[in-house]
């Protein structure tokens, strides 16, 4: 039973190794940034200085 | 070891480590939270106490993690281990102390029941950008509550080690879960690439520790060769065994300890009966196999506990051949069942002497876990001589090392308290003055957005209106009154909370507000004509790019009220009634210096039905939305359709 346990423990931490990095790289890579525009002439007065721009 | 069961069985080692865990815990939660507050002043305390419990949360789950790989690397890691369960435990609590926050936070007040929205609110599945990463967290939080409830040794021994364990192995997934959580979560609005760099050090970082573990004990797990005619295989020699220690063989798939001691042999399971340690990595002490990991003992001859304990684990038969060669009967017998131990020849006792290494620091009896003549690092990196066991004092060597440990963790925990807290990215400077209720005087308006034209108290009619058109939202997470819009356009006072960003501001309406037919009478008129307020202004067809919120959080309530972090609080205030808007992030022209503008409109249904319930799909992602805008006094107003909304991303 120890055997068992000890060799999933091997298998779990290998196919976490192979799974967990892939999906930190492609969650990163999914991310969608609000894009920038620019604004027609007749809204473009109303629009602010960003408060929580970088 | 105990005979029975006791809440916490403390012992000066278990308050000193405990003491090092939460001290490091409250060091990290302070200068997260004071660090947050310097360099982000406009944060709410929720959110940097979520952030804060959050974070903290995962770090101690590394650590964790770490300290069994750890321990099978180094054995000056192993005092870590003793206590590790009460650092499960600790990180437990301020994982669901960060969960109950959230619930509260973003899915409390509303519509919904909590734990409904939680599991209801997102459902996204197919999408990796908008995945319901909330419920990955929530699951992750039911695996380790199911840990923390079951850590007691009553557990552990009525489930039985190998059940004990196998039902804690869940902490791997626990862990697959909050990666999932945050990486699908708070990584997708961050700015800064430290909280990625940090997750993926600590990803990297673990999955180093486990797979060198593993690689260490696959030498281990080589089976020794087929057994002779007798049954018994050779295991090794007795010179390669030091005194009141073990050689550790594998055999038949299960490890054997071999012990050596007085100038005898005798062989038993490697597998403590406790939490399945390994007993050949432990010492002889007080006359006992000694296990490594918590301290349990068995008699070497029997497997058996010394009275009053219980615990047996099964013994070996061992055969010496030419006086040297020690061979072992590879089937186990019954638990505490009696072997007569090898008596080892005082010529090849001679003989031996000098072949193992650093034998000589290993004479005489162990004290207080501290072996007399130690102090020299052996090859393992261990202090070779010393011994932990955690009922007894500590030696020197390890308490010094563990004491360095706990510096370097101290150390450790504020730098990354520090780095994480300052790299939140702002947060906005809406204002919402929840302790203060104030009386609004003006013309209530149903649509396009209900609102109040506000104007000073005083004659009706005679009162200019101020030009601020200041919309309605309610309490919680609802938009206002059904019977407060039901008796349509009308002048009134009513008693509200000011929520305000971008000099626009909004009106949370408190208290109960009184049915139609009993609103107590606007001003007087007088005989002069009513003042009407300001028309509505088209300012043609336009099509925007930006992201749906609702417009309490946005203008004050929440911080951050944008993203996907914010998105089922967003979903939920919508699905209750507060009025949704839509921001669009405008790139800076020549005459704002090229910094970043923000245009924020009020979104409103072009064919007068509610908009929101059929929106809420589509929050806080980007969109493109095509619709008519006007001016409502301060305000602008998109109105359109739900199928004039078009998701940008896949």
């Amino acid at each position: 039973m120890i055997r068992r346990l000890r060799t999933a423990h091997r298998w779990i931490w290998l196919l976490l190794a192979l799974l967990l990095p892939v999906l930190l790289v492609v969650a990163l890579r999914a991310r969608q940034p609000l894009p920038l525009q620019e604004l027609p002439a007749a809204l473009a007065p109303d629009a602010q200085p960003a408060d929580d721009a970088k | 070891m105990s005979a029975g069961y006791a809440a916490i069985g403390w012992s000066p080692g278990k308050k000193r480590y405990d003491a090092v865990a939460w001290g490091a815990s409250a060091l990290y939660l302070g200068l997260f939270v004071g660090v947050g507050l310097w360099v982000r002043p406009e944060a709410t305390a929720e959110t940097l106490l979520i952030r804060a419990f959050g974070t903290l949360a995962l770090i101690l789950l590394h650590v964790v993690l770490a300290i069994g790989p750890l321990a099978r690397l180094d054995r000056r890691f192993l005092p870590l281990l003793w206590n590790r369960r009460h650092l499960g435990v600790t990180m437990f609590v301020f994982a669901l102390a960060h969960g109950g926050f959230a619930l509260f936070q973003f899915h409390a007040l509303g519509d919904r029941n909590p734990l409904v929205s939680l599991l209801t609110s997102s459902t996204q599945w197919g999408s990796l950008g908008n995945f319901p990463f909330q419920q990955l967290g929530a699951a992750a939080l039911v695996i380790l509550f199911l840990m923390a409830a079951t850590s007691h040794d009553f557990w552990l021994a009525n489930l039985t080690a190998p059940v004990w364990k196998t039902l804690h192995m869940l902490v791997y997934l626990a862990y697959a879960l909050l990666v999932g959580h945050v990486a699908l979560g708070v990584l997708q609005d961050a700015t800064s690439p430290l909280p990625a760099l940090a997750l993926g050090a600590g990803l990297v970082t673990l999955i180093a520790l486990h797979l060198a573990a593993a690689w260490k004990g696959r030498a281990l797990d080589r089976a020794l060769a087929t057994a002779g005619a007798d049954g018994f295989v050779e295991a090794c020699r007795v010179g390669d065994i030091r005194e009141k220690r073990a050689k550790i063989v594998s055999l038949a798939g299960e490890r054997v300890a071999i012990f050596r001691y007085d100038g005898q042999l005798s062989a038993v399971s490697n597998v403590c009966q406790h939490q399945n340690g390994p007993l050949g990595e432990g010492r002889i002490v007080d006359g006992c196999i000694t296990c490594p990991w918590h301290g349990f003992q068995y008699r070497p001859a029997d497997g058996a506990s010394p009275a009053p304990f219980t615990e047996r684990v099964p013994t070996f038969r061992l055969r010496l051949v030419d006086g040297d060669r020690v061979f072992v009967d590879p089937r186990p017998l019954p638990p505490g069942t009696f072997v007569d131990p090898v008596v080892i020849a005082e010529s090849v006792l001679e003989r031996s002497k000098g072949s193992v290494k650093e034998e000589a620091k290993d004479k005489g009896a162990v004290k207080g876990g501290v072996e007399e003549g130690a102090s020299v690092l052996g090859p393992s990196g261990a202090l070779d001589g010393e011994f932990f066991v955690g009922y007894l004092s500590v030696p020197p060597g390890l308490a010094r090392f563990a004491r360095g440990v706990a510096a370097v963790a101290a150390v450790g925990f504020a730098a990354v308290a520090g780095v994480l807290s300052s790299a939140q990215r702002p947060l906005g400077l809406g204002e919402y003055a929840w302790d203060e209720e104030s009386e609004y005087c003006g013309r209530l308006q149903t649509a396009p957005v209900a609102g109040l034209w506000t104007r000073p108290a005083g004659d009706a009619a005679a009162s200019p209106f101020t030009g601020a058109f200041l919309p309605f939202v309610g309490e919680g997470k609802h938009g206002p009154q059904p019977h407060l819009l039901a008796a349509g356009e009308r002048d009134l006072t009513l008693k509200g909370r000011r929520i305000e960003r971008y000099g626009k501001q909004l009106i949370e309406v408190v208290g109960e507000v009184p049915a139609p037919g009993a609103l107590a009478p606007a001003a007087p008129t007088t005989a002069t004509a009513p003042v009407a307020p300001p028309a509505q202004v088209p300012l043609g067809r336009q099509v925007l790019r930006g992201e749906i919120v609702d417009s309490k959080c946005f203008f004050g309530v929440m911080k951050p009220a944008t993203g996907r972090a914010h998105r089922d609080c967003a979903i939920r205030c919508i699905s209750g009634g507060a009025p949704p808007a839509f921001v669009v992030r405008v790139a800076g022209s020549g005459e704002a210096g090229g910094a970043e503008r923000t245009l924020v409109l009020l979104l409103a249904a072009a064919d007068g039905a509610p908009l929101g319930p059929r929106i809420l799909d589509l929050v806080a992602e980007p969109v493109e939305v095509s619709g008519e805008v006007s001016r409502l006094g301060d305000q602008l107003v998109l109105a359109t359709d739900f199928l004039s909304i078009r998701r940008l991303a896949p």
